[in-house]
């Protein structure tokens, strides 16, 4: 068995409880294209990063095979990242081999890269993470310096192809925290195929891992902070 | 109403009479129920003695006027109308008594550490008297005492009880005494007419030991005002018959491990009988239990200070085995295994007894669904594979102490304590010197280390470990065997072994400490570059270690296999040399709390530890080494492989209650597929704790706000606040699970 290309991984979490139902293998895929002001894993931006690990499509099939024993009825893995659709051409053959096993896959994502692999992937997991970020346009291109034109077409192509999907929605004290922005949020991706609404809190844990020429990312979106956010647009 | 079953009353089978009158539960835990007025009246007064003696340094008070045995007390009574089940060490709940036999000088000891002075009477009683630890040093070899004190063989039970024997407590219930009296004058009988061998007279004369003590054991539950010659009539004796045999044997051995082995299930056949006569109801099922457990919570030995560093937390290992698989496909759980784990909510978490829960795949849902919830809720529970201990030890074993599986009322074992493991890879670099001191303590290699370039070269590293091991090993069996051959001559356990057949099985339990360093150790050697560094007498003090290299704990093959190869190797390596009695060689991987100690003996390594820094408990990964999450952890510690370690494995996992899930209900299941899922790959032994760091911190300086603070550490649980600050700090300072 060989794969085309390897997969670059920025870590690798066995015991997820979090990102999915049950237990599941957490994969963090290194590389993503938002540059969101509040990320907490600026070091998995970029691809061919020195701190990243490589890894074959096979290896990873069989490292993930490895703990088929621990995930229950519910449980299986979570591709994440950075953003797990940058390296969408070999997660394509691992989804198609996962699914051969019978393992639940989750796909964790912002739903920024929309094409052709992307639509492929979606037909196959069980499950999408998607986090939303905003509630238009503006706000998001603030916060994530990119447009939510992808997010949204993600959003459509889930609910119209009933694949079952949960939003995650992080939380900034003193910006989108009012009850009225998570309504809107609710409103926004409400639909029969929707499992859970989660607001995440946000923390700064990650702070240290930004670079000095990350942090002009950080501008806009600081403005925002203590700046109560207009819903109605 | 008869029970079921001919076979057993053939002869002595309390398996088959289990198999044949047991009712199988597969329900779930809402028939439970709370304490009642009486349990609660009767716990209070215990916890307040328990209180006292907390503010008493630990020990409430010593009896120095006897040594302890069957009958040398008074009976005693917590509040004798209110107790359902009967019986105290002493004359007095939590007064100690003293037990000299294993060695005079550490029950003098231990008595002056808490402010007594040991009666004339009991000194000049011994001073007459040969007691174990005399014997054991009138033969001990230069090497064996030098090996002993610089701290490659640590732990040894040469001035204490060896325990981790098993009796089977139930025969008294379901046979009477005096079936069991009569049993053992016919085997003496027949024995007399074999060849008077060494090993025949020995045994003759254990017979001889046996029927008298089964003798006194009913003499003293006559005192208690209960005739024991009879089986036991209904389910309030069948605990009270069962708890003498126990209470008998921990006042005649102080071992350091004195199982319960299995009674749960035993249990459940009186308790469910009685309900079908109608003369029980559940409340009154519970109450029994419950007083059964209070009595064995009060169950306490005299040690030394010394000896509470090694093995902390005033603990005596009253394992109690619940649940498991039988060999029919059954499952072996009741609701009395219910009952008894239900005691941690009725009386508060606690360590004793050390509830053991044998997990199989096949066990019931609910049952599974329940031990996770309880751990989640009380963190008192570790679980042992039954699918791998039911292959060997058939489906009525018991764990004695921690993990240590024996077929009750058949197997006994001699219990070994360990072996250094990363000492002796130190003392093999450093060509039989003692890192810590220079002193020469071992015979120097056929052929010192060459180094090249400064580097170690693994091959050779290997082959001069393996060299010095086989020292070692031969030196650690040779050990074991005279401490055996005097605590069976001097300290014979004459209560226990009359509760198993004559023709027992025998192991001997060896162990090793310090795995995971080992292993890194060889890692690192083998797959980057490992320099020595030299004080001013050529001895290795410290390692410069350039270059990656796997850590055992991130189910990386290339060094989980080095962990494996070293607990084959060191096996048989044991096995070469012959055992007294000819026990078969067993190997385990467990250190108690001794990690600390072991490591505070040990220099620096060549994984990067610095000297006197702690090992990590039993077979878990070094702290903080862990860089793939809990499960990668938990894989490689499944590795290792229990063919070569059928005296236990032991890991401690510790995990932060958000870590395990968001929800409660999704944290019971994910724990318990947790352990579905390493169980399943051959695992043996998981210890659970789940709780979040800050609250250990906390504890650490406000002990008041959590008096129950009960924890697992390496096979067994200890209240937190009976660790020493060392120890408490270690705890704290292990690889805790959690999320950002």
């Amino acid at each position: 068995m060989s794969c085309k290309k390897d997969f670059e991984i920025y870590h690798i979490e066995t015991m997820g409880t979090l990102d999915g139902p049950g237990v599941r293998t957490v994969i963090f895929f290194q590389g993503c294209i938002m540059k969101c002001g509040y990320c907490h894993n600026p070091d998995s931006w970029e691809l061919n990063s020195s701190r990243s690990q490589s890894m074959s499509c096979w290896d990873l099939y069989k490292f993930i095979i490895r703990y088929k024993d621990y995930y229950g009825k519910d449980g299986g893995v979570t591709f994440s990242g950075g953003e797990p659709l940058v390296q969408s051409e070999p997660l394509l053959e691992l989804i198609t081999l996962l699914k051969e096993d019978g393992i639940h896959i989750a796909l964790d994502t912002s739903g920024c890269i929309f094409n052709e692999n992307t639509i492929k992937i979606l037909e196959k997991v069980d499950l999408v993470l998607l986090d939303i970020k905003a509630i238009n346009e503006k706000e998001y291109m603030t916060l994530t310096n990119n447009s939510m034109r992808n997010p949204l077409l993600t959003l459509k192509y889930l609910k119209k192809n009933q694949i079952k999907y949960w939003i995650r929605h992080v939380v900034i004290e003193g910006f989108n925290n009012s009850q009225a922005y998570q309504d809107a949020v609710d409103k926004m991706t409400a639909s029969p195929y929707r499992e859970r609404l989660e607001f995440l809190k946000y923390h700064t844990l990650g702070e240290h891992k930004w670079s000095l020429d990350q942090k002009k990312y950080k501008d806009s979106y600081k403005k925002l902070m203590h700046k109560d956010v207009d819903i109605s647009k | 109403m008869k029970f079921k079953g001919l076979l057993w009353q053939e002869h002595i089978d309390v398996r088959q009479f289990i198999q044949d009158n047991y009712k199988p539960y597969e329900g779930d835990e809402t028939f439970l129920v709370p304490p009642t007025e009486r349990t609660l009246k009767l716990f209070k007064v215990v916890t307040e003695l328990m209180d006292e003696e907390h503010g008493k340094n630990g020990v409430l008070d010593i009896d120095v006027e006897h040594v302890t045995s069957l009958l040398s007390y008074a009976p005693g009574y917590i509040d004798k109308n209110e107790e359902l089940i009967v019986g105290l060490q002493t004359d007095q709940p939590l007064k100690r008594g003293v037990n000299p036999f294993g060695g005079i000088r550490m029950a003098r000891q231990a008595c002056e550490a808490y402010g007594y002075t040991l009666s004339e009477q009991v000194e000049e009683q011994f001073a007459y008297k040969t007691t174990h630890n005399d014997g054991v040093f009138r033969v001990y070899s230069e090497d064996m005492k030098r090996l002993r004190s610089y701290g490659v063989l640590t732990g040894l039970p040469d001035a204490y009880g060896r325990g981790r024997i098993i009796g089977d407590y139930r025969r008294i219930a379901l046979y009477g005494i005096d079936a069991l009296i009569e049993n053992k004058i016919v085997h003496k009988k027949n024995k007399s007419y074999e060849a008077m061998t060494e090993e025949n007279i020995r045994l003759i004369e254990e017979l001889y030991k046996q029927i008298d003590f089964l003798k006194k054991l009913k003499a003293m539950a006559k005192t208690y005002g209960h005739d024991i010659s009879k089986p036991a009539e209904n389910a309030q004796e069948a605990i009270q018959w069962t708890y003498y045999g126990y209470l008998a044997s921990i006042k005649e051995q102080n071992g350091a491990a004195m199982s319960l082995g299995r009674v749960s299930t035993f249990f459940d056949i009186y308790l469910e009988r009685d309900f079908e006569l109608g003369i029980l109801d559940e409340n009154k099922a519970q109450e029994l239990i419950d007083d059964f457990v209070i009595k064995l919570r009060l169950a306490r030995q005299l040690r030394t200070p010394d000896y509470n560093e090694l093995f902390a937390g005033d603990p005596l290992w009253i394992t109690e085995s619940i649940g498991g698989m039988g060999l029919d496909g059954r499952t072996l759980v009741t609701k009395t295994s219910y009952r008894i784990l239900h005691t941690l909510i009725n009386l508060g978490s606690a360590p004793e007894p050390n509830m053991t829960v044998l997990w199989s795949k096949a066990l019931p849902e609910n049952f599974k669904l329940y031990c996770s919830k309880m751990s989640i809720l009380t963190d008192a529970i570790q679980y042992e594979n039954d699918d791998i201990m039911r292959q060997t030890f058939g489906d009525d074993y018991g764990i004695a102490c921690c993990v240590s599986a024996m077929a009750i009322g058949k197997e006994m074992q001699y219990f070994g304590a360990r072996c250094n493991l990363a000492k002796s890879l130190l003392l093999s670099l450093n060509n039989g010197r003692d890192e810590m001191t220079g002193e020469q303590i071992a015979p120097c290699l056929k052929k010192p280390l060459t180094l090249e370039n400064g580097i170690f070269n693994f091959e050779e590293v290997k082959s001069s470990f393996e060299e010095m091991l086989d020292w070692i090993c031969m030196t650690y069996v040779n050990t074991m065997n005279v401490i055996h051959y005097m605590h069976d001559k001097y300290a014979y356990e004459k209560t226990q072994m009359a509760l198993h057949d004559t023709d027992v099985k025998r192991n001997m339990a060896f162990g090793i400490a310090g795995l995971s360093v080992v292993a890194d150790a060889l890692s690192a050697i083998k797959y980057a570059e490992v320099k020595p560094i030299y004080d001013a007498t050529g001895l290795i003090t410290d390692y410069s270690i350039s270059g990656d290299y796997p850590r055992y704990g991130n189910d990386d093959d290339r060094a989980d296999d080095l962990a494996i190869y070293l607990t084959e190797m060191f096996h048989e390596k044991l096995k070469q040399y012959p055992t007294y009695r000819n026990a078969k060689h067993t190997l385990s991987i467990l250190t108690i709390t001794s990690n600390v100690v072991y490591g505070k003996k040990t220099g620096n390594t060549p994984d990067g530890r610095r000297a006197g820094e702690p090992f990590a408990p039993g077979a878990n990964p070094m702290h903080h080494r862990e860089e793939k999450g809990a499960l990668a952890s938990l894989n490689s510690v499944a590795k290792l492989p229990y063919k070569c370690c059928e005296d236990g494995i032991s890991c401690t996992f510790s995990i932060e209650p958000n870590t395990l899930g968001s929800r409660e209900k999704d944290q019971i299941i994910n724990l318990k597929s947790i352990m579905d899922g390493y169980f399943n790959k051959q695992a043996h032994h998981l210890n659970v704790n789940v709780f979040d760091k800050s609250k250990l911190v906390d504890a650490m300086t406000h002990p008041e706000k959590y008096p129950n603070l009960t924890i697992r550490v390496s096979g067994y649980a200890v209240n937190f606040h009976k660790l020493s600050k060392e120890q408490q700090l270690e705890v704290i300072s292990r690889t805790y699970h959690h999320v950002m």
